[in-house]
């Protein structure tokens, strides 16, 4: 089945249907998601906001297929994604996913470019091709200089560099990133932008996290959630 | 991944904390150090003692006795103390009857000392041996001559040194003639034994023969045991020529039918089995040691494992997001807890064959590396690794993501 195609004939990336889920909490059950409906065109822009517990990270699991919903339908590029085991969904996670972290999650052992190089490795791509493409989008991120820099060698902003380049070397459908400036101060979380914006205009279809209404405002669409439910979405 | 990526990440993972590492494996190093000088050690014995065995009784004689040489059976020992000694007579009724045998040859033991120009050798064997033991007996005459039947009937003076003693009385080949006191009687020296080596420590050269009727006269007690020694002769089998010295030493004795025979047939082989049965409760004893070590050194490696999967949950969440299967995970950690309890196990095999090595060197027992000792150590320290590695892998694959991720 091929992506389902709207007027503008951009293919629907994430189309997600009456999305529920709900976890125990001790002795209670919580709503975290009641029925969220989300359609991402590719090339959207999105940014995501709401009060803690609105459904915001649980939201971006289920998007991100690290976890499953406990009802409604979820189909990525397409492809349904909802009922899927979890050796399907790590391949879907690896192939058409690309996750940037607030607190980087790079490897600290590891140095820039073995660190773009993991996502490939899961994939199964050969040694010499991964290389490669790791320096390329080492390169692309301003950060070829600082290819064989462990983490700790490294600023903040180069840290966040070093991770989306990494969320970008699979090229994936989608990229989530979740509070992507939360740990930097204003100055580099504002060239941080700068360079996910730029990886927006090169044509990628991205889902942003964030609490900070200065961040959420550079998305070409943004959604608010409240309990569990979609308060406002200015793209539909 | 590829099997070299796993392994040079694990050992990525182990170096970047090698203290720990180093004392995780501690356990199983201790375990495998073990069982390699244990096995080593206890192999050596064996191997000595059995070629021991073979020097001092030929594959093909028997020897009868009223002590069993096996260590096992207190019962028949405490049943063999009222048992009637081997008699003199009983022995040249063997000789003079037995017509399966090429030899027959007996002998008794006292201690004492011998004396030479104000040199002394104390605690020395002296063994009193029939002339036909020289056909019988393993040792060997470097220099002269063993004693005849003729110095026996006389009851001659004459006397063979062991090399220990010849050695003590500063005694060479060129003394032959020479006159030496035995518990105060004059004896002279007609021949000299080749060194014979020692068992466990105890020298098998501190010995002297003379002719067993001067042994009678001069040293005999009463409850002094003699040692029969039967070699079968050729075209006869040990079987028949054993039957025939059971035969007629229960006739000799006066035993019915019913009695059992109250006194023991010893062969190399009995003997060996012996020796064999006691080694190998040895050798059970160190797998027990070794299982226990082995068992702690894996408590040790899955409880670091743990701390490990714990301290990392974040990396195992990001590892999950960026693509790696439940399986992944396993395969990592698996991979880290197999390779410190395999390099735990290669330092305790080098700790172990230097420790035989040492062994060797510094004592008279010939302890020797085996190779399935080795073969075992490191294929059991590959398989602790596993069995203990696989809860905390199986615990690090369960993680949720999205939890792995949040984890501070």
């Amino acid at each position: 089945m091929l992506p389902q195609e709207t007027p503008g004939s951009r293919p629907l990336v994430v189309d997600a249907e009456n999305l529920g889920k709900s976890y125990r909490m001790g002795e209670v059950p919580v709503n975290a998601l009641a029925g969220v409906n989300l359609k991402l065109f590719q090339g959207e822009f999105a940014t995501v906001m709401g009060a803690s517990g609105s459904g915001k990270s649980t939201l971006l699991s289920i998007v991100g297929c690290l976890d499953r919903p406990d009802s409604g339908s979820y189909l990525l590029m397409g492809k349904r994604v909802d009922g899927m085991d979890d050796r399907d969904l790590a391949r879907v996670r690896n192939r058409n996913i690309g996750f940037i972290f607030q607190t980087f999650n790079l490897l600290p052992r590891a140095t820039s470019l073995q660190n773009v190089e993991l996502p490939l490795m899961y994939g199964g791509v050969p040694g010499k091709e991964r290389r490669q493409r790791a320096l390329a989008i080492l390169d692309r991120v301003g950060l070829a200089s600082r290819a064989h820099h462990r983490p700790s060698q490294l600023s903040g902003g180069e840290r966040q560099r070093v991770a989306i380049a990494r969320a970008l070397v699979t090229d994936p459908s989608l990229l989530l990133a979740d509070e992507p400036t939360g740990n930097l101060d204003s100055v580099t979380g504002r060239s941080i932008m700068d360079l996910i914006r730029q990886v927006h205009n090169e044509g990628n279809t991205i889902l942003l996290v964030t609490h900070d209404p200065l961040v959420a405002a550079m998305g070409s669409r943004m959604i608010r959630l409240g309990d569990g439910r979609v308060l406002e979405d200015t793209g539909s | 991944m590829r099997q070299g990526e796993i392994v040079s990440a694990a050992l990525g993972s182990l170096r970047s904390n090698p203290v720990r590492s180093l004392l995780t494996a501690f356990g199983v190093t201790v375990g495998v150090m073990a069982v390699v000088v244990l096995v080593g050690v206890v192999a050596g014995i064996g191997g000595f003692v059995q070629q021991q065995f073979e020097s001092m009784l030929s594959a093909t004689a028997f020897s009868i006795s009223r002590h069993n040489p096996g260590f096992h059976d207190v019962e028949s020992m405490t049943r063999s103390r009222s048992w009637p000694s081997l008699t003199y007579s009983e022995a040249e009724a063997l000789f003079e009857y037995m017509t399966t045998a090429r030899a027959v040859s007996w002998s008794a033991n006292a201690s004492g000392t011998v004396i030479r120009h104000g040199l002394s050798a104390g605690g020395v064997q002296i063994q009193g041996l029939s002339p036909s033991s020289e056909e019988v007996s393993g040792s060997e005459i470097t220099a002269g001559r063993f004693f005849n039947w003729a110095e026996d009937e006389a009851c001659s003076r004459v006397c063979i040194l062991g090399s220990g003693v010849a050695e003590a009385l500063l005694l060479t080949r060129d003394s032959l003639g020479t006159s030496v006191l035995i518990e105060g009687h004059r004896f002279t020296v007609i021949g000299l034994n080749k060194a014979a080596g020692s068992v466990m420590g105890r020298s098998l050269d501190d010995n002297v023969s003379v002719p067993f009727s001067t042994f009678r006269n001069l040293f005999s007690r009463p409850d002094t045991d003699v040692r029969i020694t039967v070699l079968p002769a050729e075209g006869v089998g040990m079987e028949t020529c054993r039957e025939e010295a059971v035969q007629l030493l229960r006739r000799l004795r006066g035993l019915t039918s019913e009695e059992d025979d109250n006194f023991y047939i010893v062969t190399q082989e009995s003997a060996l089995s012996s020796i064999n049965e006691l080694l190998s409760g040895v050798a059970a004893v160190t797998i027990g040691i070794a299982a226990i070590s082995l068992l702690v050194g894996g408590i040790g490696i899955m409880n670091i494992t743990l701390v490990s999967v714990s301290e990392r949950t974040t990396e195992i969440g990001t590892r999950r997001a960026l693509g790696a299967t439940r399986g992944n995970v396993v395969v990592q950690f698996l991979a880290e807890a197999v390779m410190v309890s395999t390099i735990g196990g290669l330092i305790g095999l080098l700790l172990g064959i230097l420790a035989v090595l040492g062994v060797s060197r510094l004592t008279p027992l010939p302890a020797a590396v085996s190779g399935w000792s080795v073969v075992a150590a490191l294929g059991f320290s590959g398989i602790v690794g596993l069995l203990f590695g696989v809860f905390p892998a199986w615990k690090a694959s369960r993680l949720v993501p999205m939890e792995a991720l949040r984890h501070e």
